[in-house]
This record gives C-alpha cells, sequence and structure tokens, in this order.
C-alpha cells in the first residue's frame, strides 16, 4: 500500500464533500482549458485566414481601422469609394507586384434574413487568388459570376451553367464557376466582373479598395510608407489586422482570464476548506499516527499528497470535460464573435493541457500546505486525550 | 548510569500541566521500571494520572523533570525528532479506543507502522502476527465488518509489527465484554512470554490483579 492510495481512501470517505470540492475546481479548469484552446485555435485561424488571402496590403478609403478590418474578413457594403487615379498611383510603386481593384457591396433582403455580398473583381485578383479551385472556369463575360462554396450551396447550385437573377438590380449573371470550399470568407461571396459590380451598383470607375502583393515580404514597410502619401487613403496590412483582431480578443480574454482566477482562488479555497475540516475530523487519527511512529513530515505528506491527488482528478475532469465539449464551445463561440474565421477556432493543443495540468498542481500544492501544516503541528498527547 | 537489567527504567517522573496561571502535577516524582517480560498494571481513579504515565513512558511527551531510559538510551533530554525514533523502535501503543482507520483493511491498518518506519519489505510478517494475535486470516475485512474484541486484535497487531520491545496499553479491555477481555488478557500474557514488557493501564482491578506486578496512582503519585 503506498501513501496515496491512503490518500485516496481518505478522500473518499466524505464522498459528497470531496466530490462537490473536485467539481468546483474541474468546473475552473473547464473554463480556462476552453479559453486558452480557443486562444490557441483563433490565432490559427486567423493566420491561415490570412495568408489565405494573397496579398499582404490594402488600401481602402479613410475609415475607422475596426470597419477597415471588418470589411477585409467579414465583407459589407463600404460607403466610401476610390477612383481609378488611386489606382494609377500604386502600379507606380515600383515594389508592388499586383495590385488587384475590387468593388465590394451587399444587398440584404431583410425578409429572407440575408445578406448577399457582391465582389467585383478583375484578372489581378484572380491571379492573388490562385489557390482556389474553381468547378467551371473564371468569367467568361460580363454576365458572368462565380460563386463561393457556401453561397453555392444556398443556392442549390451545383452545375456551372445555371442562370441567376438578382431582382434588386434587374440584372442576370450566368454561373461560370463553384468555388470548393476554402475555409475563408470567400466561400460566401458572389464574385462577378468589377466592371459589372461597378454598374450595378451604379459606381462606374469606383472601386472599394485595393489589394496589394508586394515582390517580396520584407519590402512591405516601404511600400507601406510611399502608400500612406495618398490621400483619403487607409493602409491595412494584413499582419496589422491580425493584430487588431487579437488585440480585440486579447482583451476579451484578459477578462475572462481574470474571473477565471477568481474562480480557481474560490475553489482552492474550497479545498483548503475541504481538507481542514478532514483534518480535524481525524484528529485522534493522526495522534495515533504519531504515536505509530509517524513523524510531522509523514503527516503533512499524507495531508498534502490528499489536496494534491483532489486537484489532480479535478483537473482531469475538468479537462476531459472541455475535451469532450469543445465541439460546443465552437459553436458558441462562432455565434458570439462577429469576425470568427471560417475554420476551427478551437485548437487542441498538448501545452495547453500541461499548462493546465501544472496550473492544477500548483492550485493543489498551495491549498493543502496550511491543512498539512496544521495536521503535521497536532500533539500527539492532546489528539489522542479521551476527555 | 547504565541500564541493562530493564525495558524502561524511570526515576522522580514528573508532568506538569499548565492550567491557567495554575500548574496541575499530573505526575509528581514516580519511580517506574518494568523488566523484559513481564507485565505491570497500573490502577487507580481517573484522572490519577495513568494516561499520563504511558505517554511518558511511551515518548509521546517529554517529562518536566525525571530521568527516563527506554533500554540503554536515555531519552529524558531528546527532542521530539529522536523520540519519534525511539517510539518506533521500542514502543507499541493500544488504545481503549482502538483508533482503527475505518477506511482501511484489517492489514492496511497493522500495515501503517512500516510505511512510517520505511520498513514495507517487512510486510509478510504482518500475516505471521495476524495468526499470533488469532485474527487468522481476516485480512481483508474492514474494522467496522469486526466485532471490539477482534479490532483490538488489529491494534495490537498493529502494535507488533514494529517488533517493539514494551507494548503500552491503556485501558485495552474498557470496551470489551468479559469473553473478549479475558481473550485480551491471554494474549499479552502470551506475548510477555515472548519477552516483551506489558504496562497495562485500567480500572478494572480483577484484570489488573493477575499482572505481575501491581502501581496504584493517586493525584500523580505512586501509593502502597
Ligand atoms: N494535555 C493535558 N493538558 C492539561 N491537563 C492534562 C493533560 N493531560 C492530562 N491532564 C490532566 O492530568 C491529570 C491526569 O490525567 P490522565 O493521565 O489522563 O489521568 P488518567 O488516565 O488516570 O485518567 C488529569 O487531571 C488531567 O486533566
Ligand atoms: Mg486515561
Amino acid at each position: 500500500m503506498k501513501f496515496i492510495l491512503f490518500a485516496l481512501k481518505n478522500l473518499l470517505r466524505n464522498k459528497i464533500r470531496t466530490l462537490l470540492t473536485v467539481l468546483s475546481i474541474a468546473v475552473s479548469v473547464t473554463v480556462l482549458f476552453s479559453l486558452l484552446s480557443f486562444t490557441k485555435g483563433y490565432e490559427k485561424g486567423m493566420t491561415s485566414e490570412l495568408g489565405k488571402m494573397g496579398y499582404q496590403i490594402m488600401i481602402v478609403p479613410r475609415g475607422c481601422p475596426y470597419e477597415a478590418a471588418s470589411l477585409a474578413l467579414s465583407g459589407g457594403k463600404i460607403p466610401n469609394y476610390f477612383d481609378y487615379s488611386v489606382l494609377e498611383e500604386v502600379k507606380k510603386i515600383p515594389e508592388v507586384e499586383i495590385a488587384a481593384p475590387f468593388f465590394m457591396s451587399a444587398i440584404i433582403r431583410p425578409d429572407e434574413d440575408r445578406t448577399d455580398i457582391y465582389f467585383g473583381m478583375d484578372e489581378n485578383m484572380f491571379q492573388m487568388k490562385k489557390y482556389w479551385n474553381i468547378k467551371g472556369s473564371y468569367f467568361k463575360d460580363e454576365n458572368s459570376l462565380i460563386m463561393g462554396g457556401d453561397a453555392a450551396y444556398i443556392e442549390q447550385t451545383d452545375e456551372p451553367g445555371q442562370k441567376f437573377y438578382v431582382r434588386e438590380k434587374d440584372r442576370e449573371f450566368v454561373v461560370t464557376g463553384i468555388l470548393e470550399r476554402t475555409g475563408t470568407k470567400d466561400d460566401g461571396f458572389f464574385f462577378i466582373p468589377l466592371k459589372a459590380a461597378q454598374e450595378m451598383f451604379g459606381q462606374k470607375d469606383r472601386v472599394t479598395g485595393i489589394a496589394i502583393r508586394v515582390k517580396d515580404p520584407t519590402l512591405i514597410p516601404t511600400v507601406v510608407e510611399q502608400l500612406e502619401k495618398l490621400p483619403d487613403s487607409q493602409v491595412i496590412t494584413m499582419s496589422q489586422l491580425m493584430g487588431t483582431m487579437m488585440n480585440l480578443v486579447a482583451q476579451a480574454k484578459t477578462l475572462i482570464l481574470s474571473i477565471i482566477i477568481i474562480a480557481i482562488i474560490i475553489s482552492a479555497l474550497g479545498a483548503l476548506n475541504t481538507v481542514l475540516m478532514s483534518v480535524f475530523e481525524r484528529t485522534k487519527e493522526i495522534g495515533v499516527m504519531r504515536a505509530m511512529g509517524a513523524g510531522r513530515e509523514h503527516v503533512f505528506q499524507l495531508v498534502w499528497v490528499e489536496t494534491l491527488v483532489m486537484a489532480l482528478i479535478s483537473g482531469i475532469l475538468g479537462i476531459g470535460i472541455a475535451l469532450i465539449g469543445m465541439g460546443l464551445v465552437e459553436k458558441i463561440i462562432k455565434k458570439l464573435l462577429p469576425l470568427a474565421p471560417q475554420g476551427s477556432v478551437v485548437s487542441f493543443d498538448p501545452n495547453t493541457l500541461l499548462i493546465c495540468l501544472g496550473f492544477v498542481i500548483l492550485v493543489g500544492l498551495v491549498a493543502g500546505i496550511y491543512p498539512a501544516y496544521r495536521a503535521s503541528k497536532l500533539k500527539p498527547i492532546e489528539a489522542i486525550r479521551t476527555e | 548510569m547504565e541500564n541493562n537489567k530493564h525495558a524502561i527504567y524511570g526515576e522522580g517522573l514528573t508532568r506538569i500541566f499548565q492550567r491557567g496561571s495554575e500548574k496541575l502535577y499530573a505526575l509528581r516524582g514516580v519511580d517506574f521500571q518494568i523488566s523484559p517480560g513481564e507485565i505491570v498494571s497500573i490502577v487507580g481513579r481517573s484522572g490519577c494520572g495513568k494516561t499520563t504515565l504511558l505517554n511518558m513512558v511511551g515518548c509521546l511527551d517529554t517529562l518536566s523533570e525525571g530521568t527516563l531510559y527506554i533500554g540503554n538510551t536515555e531519552v529524558s533530554r531528546l527532542k521530539e525528532k529522536d523520540l519519534i525514533k525511539v517510539r518506533r523502535e521500542n514502543i507499541g501503543f493500544v488504545f481503549q479506543l482502538f483508533y482503527l482507520i475505518p477506511t482501511l483493511t484489517a492489514y492496511e491498518n497493522a500495515l501503517l507502522p512500516l510505511l512510517f518506519a520505511r520498513r514495507l519489505d517487512k510486510k509478510e510478517k504482518v500475516k505471521e502476527i495476524f495468526q499470533k494475535v488469532g485474527l487468522g486470516e481476516r485480512l481483508n475485512m474492514l474494522p467496522s465488518e469486526l466485532d471490539g474484541g477482534d479490532m483490538q486484535r488489529i491494534a495490537i497487531a498493529r502494535a507488533l509489527v514494529n517488533e517493539p520491545k514494551i507494548i503500552l496499553a491503556d485501558e485495552p479491555t474498557g470496551r470489551l465484554e468479559s469473553k473478549s477481555k479475558e481473550k485480551i488478557f491471554g494474549l499479552f500474557k502470551k506475548l510477555a512470554e515472548d519477552g516483551l514488557a506489558i504496562i497495562i493501564a485500567t480500572h478494572d482491578l480483577g484484570l489488573a490483579s493477575r499482572a505481575d506486578r501491581m502501581i496504584r496512582l493517586k493525584d500523580g503519585m505512586v501509593v502502597n
């Protein structure tokens, strides 16, 4: 028989009390583990999404960074426009490899609770989307349309060649291609030729933004510097954008983390209380153990191990619950988060597991010290006294 | 001084407890010796100092005054840490209320002292001791499944595993019915024949008078 087994049996004495303590620690650990997994997954999702965009810089008409950011990631109606002169300026910058103008706008159908995003683009943008797998082909003429994977699913369009009618604008397109799902916002868009978009939304020769690919990523700062001289425009680099997103998430994370820390401290105090009570209940036993040759260190160790075992069980339980509930957390977060990347936002990471386990061990060690100390201080003769 | 003959040799044993501002003499200059193989009973009214005397000679507590030898070791001036060692090597305790750990089986209870002494290599001995104290094969039963007599046997087995030279029993039969009482006393007799020194504090004069020697305490002093 080992100390640890002895400790375990002690914990099983008051099963309800131990269970409640274990649950309270486990819940904190579940939340902690989920939060950490989410942040990791979110970072991964954002990085891969931004990586797939095929460009490193975008310029848009002046607006707040959040709006710009949301534009880049989620699409939407942009109220301000550039004309082509800006595009010419951008093309003059020697380090720019491709400058792709685009026109993005939305048609909202409140009755159907849907917003269709139309993304007008030309071959330059197509160049950047080299990773696209199109079933069918690129635009053939001004009436061509390419559907994102999800958009096609909603429209129940599975073969190119079908017609697509936009009733608000009385405009008919022919679907030339359907995108295989990319795991980005592209999946939800309707891609049409730039000219068609400008016409359809009545903004001839104007664009809502320009996506820029630089010849070499190290040149990004140089290009940004030159772009910033352009009037009424705002430069967004993808890394910046990611930074903004991550900042928003980080702020929320800090808040949630502080709540979790408080929850954990409370559950640690609960554990301390549970073990302390069980020490008091076992005063006589502890005295007898001392009489049988147990040193202070044995008693200390025993009580400490008990707390630690309890914390460990809680941690494993908490992480288990978090792992089982990962899918659910994913769904909830995606609902709450306005700018969630399309891919998974919750990811399992062994480091997160280690962090949570380490944390819970720390809680056990700290919460166990005081009760263990009290137990080890019990004087055998006082403990055993019957009157 | 040399103490070759006695398992315990104590002179002028005194223990003073502080009760508020008052001094309470639980033991007042008691001389006490016991030889290997001897059974000594300690009698006296409740509060006369029996338990205190057992605690003193059992090194559970430190003397206020006096000299005490356990075997050849003078323990009266030892520190707590060294007392634990002396206790572990020499003394087995048996209590009126058994004080078994309810979550552990009979066998595991008896094993505990070996765990503390880091001598789990000797655990085979536990079975032998179970035979000797008359528990036979009842190794895996929980204390709650046994009667008082058997619980006290487990406690005695537990006191024996570290191979002590002295058994200190504080009212060991106080909670037992007369048949069990007899058997437990018989067991002590047997252990004494094996050379253990046995001290039994008891209320039961009938039992006490069957010891080799009886010591009567009153207000912390020996009376004749
Ligand atoms: N730890 C203690 N603190 C204070 N007084 C004590 C303590 N232990 C025993 N006493 C007192 O010492 C006296 C002797 O007690 P004890 O040895 O337990 O007697 P007995 O075992 O013969 O009933 C009693 O008056 C008791 O109240
Ligand atoms: Mg007593």
